[in-house]
């Protein structure tokens, strides 16, 4: 890990001291153990901000959305996507961007952390050959990282960049685990039972819109939710007007989405409104056979046809 | 391309709790007006043995 930080760094010094970008953008340490923060450098004398760990989650794909001047990113296999899907949308341009491509063996989950811990206070933790050491005052405990990735992490299918300038580090396997495990079990639940279950899931949303905010692909400069005149939604916290702004999010990103699970990791409550997004991702690459951020020239599955195109939803 | 935006809706709402027979789609032609009517007869026929929206979205459908 230390070695890949290295890399990015003596990258980053190389890239901004001979003025190929004004920008290095990658993560530096946060204020608390297992976070960081997002990293801009504008000095090579300053690259040692710069680290890499199993906590630079955030997609730092969004900070270029028509940023003017060319600028080089740290980019996962997920954050390329993201990448790959703006430039699709005419929101970053290829030469605009020096991309730093690092295959990643998945992002750190604190929420599963924090389980571990079990309320104790977690002052230094430090990744050794692929398990965790958590430190605190009189405890040391240490867990196989596998055990604590993000479930999207878990079944990640590009954990390599997909469009790169430089690649750091060893690329590694995609995971095989099934992503949809749970999408299907709501799809065999009667429409009671999924009623009952999004009863639950949206009793736990505040509408703070972390996951709109964190998410790469929603860039609209105004959101469906702010609207007031319509006002296309409730924007109380009620459930029900809840889980139409979850639904309508989530169609919006219909053939977008590119699953880094930005706002799966956003949301301080816990809901899990990104299986509404793995539903409609499952559906699209059943139905048009499409994954958002693969190849700049492919066509968008929404925006396209194909004659052959299921329809067993029409009325005849 | 309707159809294909169609097909996503349409899942997502069953997906959410909403019935299907409630989310219809359709290709009728301006000159097919008994079909048109046919279809919409259909649809309000099937939306009335359901009831009114319960659960959930209850309270937002009665909003709007």
């Amino acid at each position: 890990m230390t070695e890949v930080a290295e890399k990015i760094r003596a990258k980053a010094a190389e890239l901004l001291a001979g003025g190929t970008v004004e920008l290095v953008l990658g993560y530096e340490k946060g204020t608390v153990p297992l976070r960081t923060t997002p990293c801009f450098v504008r000095d090579a004398a300053d690259v040692g901000r710069l680290v890499w760990n199993g906590s630079c989650e955030n997609n730092l794909a969004q900070f270029l959305i028509k940023r003017p001047g060319r600028a080089a990113v740290v980019a996962k296999g997920c954050d390329s996507r993201a990448l790959v899907a703006l430039m699709r949308e005419n929101q970053i341009q290829r030469d605009q961007v020096f991309i730093i491509g690092v295959p990643c063996t998945g992002m750190i989950d604190r929420r599963k952390v924090e389980k571990i811990l079990a309320g104790r206070e977690l002052v230094e933790a430090a990744e050794e050959g692929g398990r965790l050491v958590l430190k605190g005052h009189g405890f040391t405990e240490s867990v196989p990282l596998a055990e604590v990735v993000h479930e999207t992490c878990a079944t990640c299918r590009h954990p390599n960049p997909v469009v790169y300038d430089v690649l750091i580090g060893e690329e590694v396997p995609p995971k095989d685990a099934p992503r949809y495990t749970l999408v299907e079990r709501l799809e065999a639940m009667t429409v009671a039972e999924r009623d009952a279950f999004w009863a639950r899931e949206m009793q736990k949303c505040i509408r703070c819109y972390a996951c709109r905010q964190a998410c790469p692909m929603c860039y609209c400069s105004e959101c469906f939710v702010d609207c007031t005149r319509p006002a296309w939604i409730g924007k109380t916290d009620d459930p029900g007007d809840t889980l139409l702004f979850h639904a309508g999010r989530a169609y919006h990103l219909a053939g977008r989405c590119v699953e880094c699970g930005a706002c799966d990791r956003a949301c301080p409550m816990g809901v899990n409104q990104f299986l509404l997004l793995r539903k409609i991702n499952k559906d699209v690459e059943d139905m048009y056979g499409y994954s958002a951020g693969l190849r700049v020239e492919d066509t968008p599955a929404l925006a396209t046809f194909n004659p052959d195109d299921p329809q067993a939803f029409l009325t005849e | 391309m309707a159809r294909r935006k169609f097909g996503v809706v349409k899942n997502l709402m069953s997906f959410i709790g909403v019935e299907e027979p409630r989310v219809d789609f359709a290709w009728i032609s301006a000159s097919e007006g008994t079909r048109f009517a046919d279809t919409i007869r259909k649809v309000t026929d099937d939306v009335k043995a359901l009831g009114p929206k319960k659960g959930l979205l209850a309270k937002a459908g009665e909003a709007s």
